[in-house]
């Protein structure tokens, strides 16, 4: 019975057993890690499936081989291999696996020692993971980084490169308003060095007079407000500046701050170089006019001796050319002085209607001449007083009579008249002329522009009285506009704001 | 017998208003620049001087400065005939005291002599 019985336990065990190596076998078959097992000394007594895959070699060539020979650094394998004895595993090792034909595969290898019951050393397994995918996939990743961080460099290099040859002075803050570039333009301004200030904010920066001022003109602060600073530095030479703050704005979000400094000392040269050509040209060619006008009035009043009737007439021809070329000079004067923007000098409290009367007095001549109707429609009760330049109202309100009576035909009417609201007064001057073509409407207030129709009627036009008239009631805070009916005449209204 | 003097470096101008003013029975004496000007107020001690501003040797700005300058001098009225009548100028010659001003090319010489009559009356 008892024999009977080991009988059968050993049978059991037996099949147990082989049901064991079947379980590795088929294990070691499907497992895709190559695996090698090496015996102390490091000769391979063992090699699954996947690592005869991944060598090329079958069992014959690689059992009894020194594992290291499979490696191209034999060193680096025996190195490794002491480690494993020594702490029992090793994971992660990095090696080159050469294969059949000398190929080269790059690996990564862990290893762990096998001990017997009596915890000796009888062997190690390699494992050994091929990581050529990974490592491609690593390269190209690199490679991409590689490229990318190159293309935002020559990026930044070009950038860098516009902001250098920048003819305008230029600083860069980041978002903490430290300094992050200093171009050469603005070193050269404000006469100091890039490396002096780089990473630093303004008010930590001291000694330097010319960023101190333009720290100044900024009010102590570095913000952008979207307004315009002016900078006057006067090392080494005297220099104007317009400066201007820009935000850095990256994908949507400020980044940081753009000090802008734009030369402007050439500009200021120029505007003061042509207010005194006008104030020289104002002399120059008044001196002679003034010296005709006063000799052919002498003339005209018989001061010299007495004049035929003839010649008292043609003197008078002579005597109205000169006033037009004097009113010519004038008007040159004018636009002048709008296009250097101060043209508006003193402003104070005037009555409209006075100015209005003041203008018809010196025209009653001419309406005369033309045998015209000129009306001013009073209003009924008292205009309140506009605050204005009073000379460059009654220019507004010369040159708009001055065309309703020239252009209009003989026996025709000139109607001026006033109303006023809470907010402004407005007036209205109305001929019964030849009115503006359509085609030519809307370059009626261009400068030195006149209608076709204007030009065969009087030849003497300047094309600058609109020109000046807009002008002056803009700066006012007025508006002017018309109405025109070709062979009917034309309506010109405009608005003065009433004091408040 | 009134004294005038003009200073005015345009010679056609200054024919005229001599004349004219001559013609009113003022007594005139002339100076075409700045520094002549000057001498011959210190000299002669007018009544009233009519001025120009552009000038050579020295302008009117500063004949009035100097003549402020003068304990003598300074109370003469000076009537200041310019050319170019741009606002700045004018505001200047009237801080500097100047009893009245006129732009050459909007008067004439009767103008003139009207104004003239008015500040010695």
């Amino acid at each position: 019975m008892e024999k009977g019985e080991n009988h059968f336990l050993s049978r059991q065990l037996k099949e147990d057993l082989e049901n064991l190596e079947r379980y590795t076998k088929e294990f070691s078959v499907f497992l895709p890690l190559a695996v090698c097992t090496v015996n102390p000394t490091g000769i391979i007594v063992d090699v699954n499936q996947a690592a005869k895959r991944l060598t090329g070699h079958d069992e014959t060539k690689l059992i009894g081989l020194e594992i290291e020979l499979i490696f191209t650094e034999q060193q680096l394998a025996k190195e490794f291999f002491r480690r494993v004895l020594k702490s029992k595993s090793v994971e992660n090792q990095e090696m080159i696996l050469v294969a059949r034909g000398g190929k080269k595969i790059p690996v990564n290898v862990s290893a762990s020692i096998r001990k017997d019951d009596q915890d000796n050393i009888i062997g190690c397994f390699w494992a050994i993971f091929d990581i050529t995918e990974i490592k491609k996939f690593q390269e190209s990743l690199e490679k991409k980084v590689k490229e990318r961080t190159k293309e935002a460099e020559e990026e930044k290099n070009k950038t860098r490169a516009v902001l250098i040859s920048l003819v305008n002075g230029l600083i860069v803050f980041d978002k903490d308003k430290k300094i992050t570039l200093v171009n050469p333009e603005a070193e050269k301004i404000l006469g100091l060095k890039e490396k002096e200030v780089l990473y630093k904010r303004i008010d930590q920066i001291s000694g330097l007079a010319n960023l101190e001022k333009l720290y100044q003109a900024l009010g102590r602060k570095v913000e952008w407000t979207g307004q315009k600073y002016e900078l006057v530095l006067d090392e080494p030479l005297k220099r104007f500046f317009q400066v201007s703050i820009a935000p850095v704005v990256f994908e949507n979000k400020t980044a940081g701050l753009m000090i802008i400094l734009y030369d402007i000392t050439r500009e200021r040269e120029i505007d003061r170089m042509k207010t005194e050509f006008v104030s020289i040209a104002a002399h120059q060619l008044r001196t002679p006019l003034s010296a005709i006008k006063w000799i052919l009035r002498m003339l005209l009043d018989g001061d010299i001796g007495q004049l035929s009737q003839e010649q008292a007439e043609f003197l008078e021809k002579g005597y109205r050319s000169n006033e037009r070329m004097i009113s010519l000079i004038n008007d040159l004067l004018n636009v002048a002085r709008i296009e250097e923007g101060r043209f508006l000098y003193s402003l104070t409290y005037q009555s409209l209607e006075e100015i209005i009367e003041k203008v018809i007095e010196g025209l009653s001549g001419l309406v005369k001449e033309k045998k015209l109707k000129l009306v001013f429609n009073k209003p009924k009760k008292t205009l309140p007083k506009v605050k204005v330049d009073k000379e460059k109202i009654e220019l507004v309100i010369q040159n708009l009579l001055d065309n309703a009576i020239g252009f209009n035909n003989s026996g025709g009417q000139v109607t001026i008249s006033v109303k006023c609201d809470k907010m402004k007064l407005e007036v209205m001057v109305q001929d019964t002329g030849v009115g503006i073509p359509r085609s030519q409407r809307k370059r009626i207030f261009a400068k030195f522009f006149r209608a076709d129709n204007a030009i065969k009627l009087e030849t003497e036009g300047t094309g600058l009285g609109l020109f000046i008239c807009k002008n002056i009631i803009e700066a006012h805070g007025g508006k002017i506009w018309f109405e025109s009916q070709e062979g009917q005449g034309t309506t010109f209204w405009f608005t003065l704001p009433t004091a408040q | 017998m009134k004294k005038i003097l003009i200073i005015e470096d345009e010679e056609v101008l200054l024919e005229l208003l001599q004349k004219e003013l001559t013609q009113e029975n003022y007594q005139i004496d002339v100076a075409r620049d700045g520094q002549e000007g000057l001498n011959k107020a210190k000299e002669n001690k007018p009544d009233l001087i009519l001025l120009d501003i552009i000038m050579p040797k020295m302008g009117g700005f500063e004949v009035i400065e100097k003549m402020n300058q003068d304990e003598e001098l300074k109370s003469i009225p000076i009537i200041i005939i310019s050319n170019s009548g741009q606002r700045v100028e004018l505001d200047r010659v009237k801080e500097l005291g100047v009893k009245d001003w006129l732009i050459k090319t909007d008067f004439d010489p009767k103008e003139v002599v009207a104004k003239v009559k008015k500040q010695l009356e």
